[in-house]
Formats: structure tokens, sequence, C-alpha cells
């Protein structure tokens, strides 16, 4: 099936998809950023509607609107005092609104939605491809240069603050780049599906590892394992890509506990003998 | 080098619209050793996080010593109170307290080596070698703050502030702590922020209590009428042996 171009971009999207969520989610997760995440996520929704709506690109409305919605929450629970939960459920729900009415105006015309909603891997076209790269690089040498900063802004961020470090400025560009890495693999996994792979291989390193270093590494291997993995189970059994390969994700972190367990199990009745 | 780091003018801060603190003078200069008490919410740490900038006054100034004058230091040493760290972040002991040496420009080579060494160097200075690549959650509270006290001292600041350092603490380590204080006091002003009192006054040079205001004693010889005389509620009487030449009789 590799002869086929399609199946081609599918696999290299996977390989793209899988390093920068792999650094991406480690951050989210480390730093308890999954719901906002989640709640960026869906309010991009709003800007794929508009899209829609007035013929551009999903991917641009979609990214403006998981920019603002990032520093939406990030503005509304510094200025008003609004708590940052309740501030990430307003623009959830709202940008998940705004969709569907635009969606629902454009005339029930509405080709790739269930795309956006589920992914598409198999659709990927080359521009996206390249997008993908460019962020891909992006994230990656962000994370290279900044690996010390960002590990210690993430862990203690009072403490950062006093020795003088640019803390807000890094906040924004990470949130921005978490914002930026979303958007782009919603064509991957799709709105509802795209939270998993910024946090189950992460969870799923966590477990082998307490080095923010290698749970970036493991995370990246453990996603490029699912997801290319579950692409051919998908193609042969010929089901939807994107649940396939989330399933795949859980069953990883199900067999890695297990594991954990039983060696743990194993330690304390050695110590104990 | 010129002899005030720090001087706080006239400070009223707080969280939201509420004031914790109001109209709060203070001067802090080279080799000072401060003990601050006062009552929970009396506002102590925000008095901290107020000197070292991590929360805007809402009236008054604050003037510090510029960079400059300082070469190779940094200003502050912080210690924060150990229970509001995440306990599940993924970072090592020794990358902690390698994070005291974050600065806003990147370091030469010979820098990394020397914060290297130095790190190790404290990591045995407060027992801490044999934890160095252990997740820094899963020590004990008193070991994680031995943590934080490696990485504030890493950067050789000039103001080691410290924020209820003996609240997790061992017994056999609380002695070495203030031994170690004692020491670095050669070199560094230092602050410290404790409820205990009885065993904070023998080591410090001067006395504040923070509750709303700030009343500073200059010596570390304190009554309970004095204490009564500043606002300050606090009970002189404390657990164990007390230092004598610190506290004065009180009936």
């Amino acid at each position: 099936m590799l002869q086929y171009e399609f199946f081609r971009h599918a696999l290299l999207t996977a390989v793209l998809a899988s390093l920068m969520c792999g650094i991406i989610g480690t951050y989210i997760v480390a730093r308890r950023l999954v719901f906002i995440s989640g709640g960026i996520t869906h309010a991009s929704f709003g800007g794929i509607g508009i899209a829609y709506f007035f013929g551009f690109n999903p991917v641009l409305g979609a990214a403006v609107f998981a920019l603002l919605s990032a520093f939406g929450v990030e503005l509304i629970t510094k200025k008003s005092g609004v708590r940052e939960d309740s501030a990430i459920g307003i623009f959830w729900s709202f940008g998940m609104a705004v969709g569907i009415i635009f969606i629902f105006l454009s005339s029930g015309y509405t080709p790739n939605l269930m795309s956006f909603l589920f992914g598409s891997i198999l659709t990927v076209s080359s521009n996206d491809l390249l997008m993908m790269a460019l962020l891909s690089m992006a994230v990656t040498a962000f994370f290279v240069i900044f690996y010390n900063l960002i590990l210690y802004i993430s862990f203690d961020e009072d403490y950062a603050l006093t020795k003088r470090v640019p803390v807000q400025l890094m906040n924004y560009i990470l949130i921005g780049l978490v914002s930026l890495v979303i958007v782009l693999n919603i064509r991957v996994v799709g709105v509802i599906l795209v939270i998993s792979f910024l946090t189950l291989p992460q969870v799923t390193a966590n477990m082998l590892s307490h080095h923010f270093r290698s749970i970036i590494v493991y995370s990246i291997l453990i996603a490029l394992l699912g997801s290319v993995g579950g692409l051919f189970v998908s193609y042969y059994a010929d089901l939807p890509s994107g649940p396939v390969i989330i399933c795949i994700f859980v069953l990883f972190f199900l067999v890695v506990k297990l594991v954990n367990r039983i060696i743990r199990r194993w330690m304390i009745q050695k110590a104990l003998t | 080098m010129e002899n005030n780091i720090l001087t706080l003018n006239h400070i009223t801060a707080g969280y939201g619209a509420e004031p914790v603190l109001v109209d709060v003078s203070l001067e802090i200069n080279h080799l000072d050793f401060l003990g601050i008490i006062g009552p929970n919410g009396g506002g102590k740490t925000t008095l901290l996080k107020v000197m070292m900038g991590l929360i805007r006054p809402m009236a008054g100034s604050i003037s510090c010593l510029p960079e400059s004058a300082y070469p190779g230091r940094s200003l502050f040493g912080y210690l924060p109170q150990v229970n509001r760290t995440d306990r599940k972040f993924p970072i090592t002991v020794s990358d902690v307290v390698l994070s005291g040496a974050m600065k806003k420009n990147s370091m030469t080579a010979l820098r990394k080596r020397f914060f290297r060494s130095r790190a190790e160097e404290l990591m045995e200075r407060t027992g801490l070698t044999p934890f160095r690549k252990k997740m820094v959650g899963d020590l004990s509270g008193g070991q994680m703050q031995r943590v934080f006290l490696a990485r504030a001292m890493l950067s050789s600041p000039l103001l080691l502030v410290l924020d209820e350092p003996n609240s997790f603490v061992d017994n056999t380590f609380e002695k070495d702590l203030y031994d170690l204080l004692m020491e670095l006091n050669r070199e560094t002003a230092i602050i410290v922020v404790s409820h205990d009192l009885g065993m904070v006054a023998s080591y410090v040079k001067s006395i504040a209590c923070v509750n709303r205001g700030l009343h500073y004693h200059p010596s570390n010889i304190i009554t309970q009428e004095l204490l009564a005389s500043y606002e300050c509620p606090i009970d002189l009487i404390t657990h164990g042996k007390l230092p004598h030449r610190v506290l004065e009789d009180h009936k």
C-alpha cells in the first residue's frame, strides 16, 4: 500500500504529529494544561465554522480562534478575576456554538465537516504536510534552545520571576505553540480526539521515566508506534484511523500500567524476603 | 559596595482589592539577618513577594541595587514554602538545584561547568547527594526544603529569602540548617520568616513583626510586652528548650 501517495502522506503526517505532540504534550501534561488544551481545541471549531461559511481555509480560521481563546483565557483570568477553569468553560462552549451555527448557515453543504470532528489522516495534502513540517521544526528548535528555561519556569514560576527571567513572554510563546500544534493536528485525529495525542503517550511515558527530557523522547516513540500501527490496523480492518490510533494509545497505557504494577509487586516481594 | 541592598517605601500590597499590608517601610542592608514573625494571614509571605517583585504593590515604591553592583551574584535566593509545589512534576533533585542559576541570557560553557560543580558541592553540604537522580516530589518535606535551600544558594545571592524554612525540617537537620545560615551570613544578607519564634530568635540580628503593618526591632531580644505594643499577637511560649539570651522572662 506504500505505492499510494495518500498512504505515504499519512505515514509522514503520523511522524510529524508524533514529533510535535510528543514535545508539546509533555509540556501540557507536566504543567497540568490538559483542560485548557481541551478548551483551545473546541474553541477552534468556531473558526472552522466561520471559515466554511465565508469560504476560506479552515486551518486559518481554527488558528485564529485557538490563539484568541488561549490568550482570552489568560486575560480574563488575570484581569477580571474569573477562575481559570470557568474561563476555559466559556471559550470551550462558545467556540463550539459559533462553529455549529455557521456550519448550519452554510446551506447544508459541509463535505469535510466529519473530517474536522473525527480527523482524516488519509486526505492530508502536501500543503498541510508542509505546514506541519515547519511547525514541527519550530517547536523542536524552541524546546532545544530553551529547554532549561522551559523546565524551570514550568516547575516553579515564582522562582523564575525572582530571577528576572521573562516568564510571561515565555508563557505566551508556549501557549501559542500549544494552540498551533492543536490546530494543525485537528486534521489528523479531529477536534474530538486531538487531546489524546497530547496526553496519552505522555502519561504512558511518565510511567517509564520521571525525567522531563526522557518523557519527551518516550512520548514521541509511543505516539509514533501507536499512530503508524493504527494506520495499518485501520487500513486492513477498514476502520476510521483516528479512533483506532487512540484505542492503541489506551492499550499501550494499560499494558505499561499493568507491567509497572507487576514489577513493583515483584520488587516489594524481593525487598521483603 | 554600597551598604543598602533593598528599600521598601510606604508599601501597600495585597490580592484583588483587599490590602494585606498597609504602609510598610523596610530597609535591608548587607549582612543583615532579619527574622520576620507575625500571625497567620498577617502578610509575611506577601511582604516577601512584594520585595522580590512577584506581586506589584498597590502603593509605594521599592528600590534595589542595580545589577552592575553585584557581578557574578544574583540579588535574590528564594526558598518558598514547600507545600505549594507540584509534587507530581517530572523534575529531578539535581535539576531543581541547578535551576537556581537560571538567567535571561544564555551561559557560557565555563559558567555552566562552574554551576554544575557548585550544585554538586551544595547537594553534598545539604546531604542530598544520594537523592540527586530522584524525582523531587518523591522526597519528604524536609528533604525537599533542603533541595530548595541548595537551589537558593546556587547563585550566591546577596539576599537569601527563606519562607518558613523550618516547617518540615527534621530535628537533626534543623541545627545544621541554622549553622549553615550563620555561615552564609558572613557574605549574604538573610531574611527568614517563621512562626516558630524560639528557634529563629537565637540566630537573627533583628526582628520585624508583620501584622498588616510592620514594626522593626533592631535586636533579637524581645519581650511579650513589646510584642503587644507592636500589635503582634504572637505567643512567646514555644516548645522545647529556649535559648535564654534571646527572650526575656515573661510571666
